[in-house]
């Protein structure tokens, strides 16, 4: 029993290590490798931790060089583009000047229904207003509705406006944040006296934070929300 | 690239391992045929105190080779050797004349061992 435990332990240390080794990417936008090695590495830990008679290092092994293989292939990738059409395929039209390419859409095995729920996804329910759809090659599809059919921006409405970063945390949990408040050009001395002028000590707070024009949102502990 | 690095490191790491543990395993594989054949050999001629030292030194090297192979050979491979390697020791002390045929069977798991070890 404790030599199960035991494995486990060490299993889950290693495959967060492999995840962390192939680097961030989300689950939905795996390239068609990274989906196979995924799965390949979570059928692979369970053998060890289900069989005993396997040495821990036989099911060590496979992991750590698929993930390996896969860390390499992606930097051949990034150096030899012509790998990546090979590998992970290349992204198809199958809407281009609002008409849909059914020849496209037959290749790719897309049905209607799959386009239609790719664009509803997108919040886009008539197809008319599509102008351009592109299936990328993780399989998630990128929409460009027509220009008329398309929300405005500020640009386009003549709106004057200003480039903010958005506030970071400057005080989780009573403790201040120094690379933040240093990323922002403040020292905790700024954080210390927006507490005091909101009423709080800093143990008090829960959240603080700011804006680059030293705008602060106070979350004080175990009371409502407060604005400053 | 501090990935790739890794990345490299580790495959490179493993490639050696896995060359030097298929030569220690051919190695050791191959000497306790030979201690095998040896054995059979001096049981034919019908010295039964040389044999049962052989076999004796046999199933010495067999355990020192199995403890250290455990960490990358499946146990149930090494079992089935490990009970056969018993049995010998056994047989040569009984001057059974059925020694010559488990030590024949013992040299065929071990050289089965060492090609799906080795070569595979």
């Amino acid at each position: 029993m404790s030599v199960i435990i035991l494995r486990s332990l060490i299993l889950y240390i290693l495959v967060i290590f492999a995840v962390r080794l192939m680097g961030k990417r989300q689950l939905g936008e795996l390239q068609p490798s990274e989906l196979v090695i995924t799965i390949l590495v979570s059928n692979i830990a369970t053998l060890p931790l289900e069989d005993t008679d396997i040495p821990l290092i036989v099911g060590l092994t496979p992991i750590l060089a698929l993930v390996c293989f896969e860390v390499v292939m992606s930097w051949l990738i990034l150096k030899m583009p012509y790998l990546r059409k090979i590998i992970s395929g290349c992204p198809k039209i199958i809407i281009s000047n609002g008409k849909i390419n059914r020849d496209v859409m037959k290749e790719l095995r897309f049905s209607v229904d799959d386009l239609m729920t790719a664009l509803r996804g997108q919040q886009i329910f008539d197809l008319n207003e599509v102008q351009f759809a592109i299936v990328e090659t993780t399989g998630s599809v990128s929409v460009m509705k027509k220009p008329a059919n398309d929300t405005p921006t500020r640009e386009d409405m003549n709106i004057d406006t200003e480039s903010l970063d958005p506030p970071q945390v400057i005080v989780s949990d009573g403790k201040i944040m120094t690379a933040a408040l240093d990323s922002m050009g403040y020292n905790e001395q700024f954080a210390k006296n927006t507490a005091k002028n909101a009423g709080f000590n800093m143990s008090d707070v829960f959240i603080m934070t700011a804006d680059s024009q030293g705008n602060c949102f106070i979350a004080p502990k175990g009371k409502s929300y407060d604005k400053n | 690239m501090t990935r790739i690095k890794i990345s490299i490191g580790i495959l490179l790491l493993l490639i050696t391992v896995s060359i030097f543990s298929g030569q220690w395993i051919n190695k050791s594989c191959r000497n306790l045929m030979d201690l095998s054949s040896h054995a059979e050999e001096i049981f034919s001629q019908g010295d039964v105190q040389q044999t049962l030292e052989i076999t004796q030194q046999l199933e010495k090297e067999w355990e020192n080779f199995s403890s250290k192979a455990k960490v990358f050979i499946r146990s149930n491979k090494l079992s089935d050797i490990d009970r056969l390697c018993a049995r010998i020791n056994n047989l040569a002390e009984n001057k059974s004349e059925e020694l010559t045929a488990e030590l024949k069977e013992f040299s065929h798991l071990v050289n089965l061992l060492r090609n799906v070890e080795v070569f595979s």
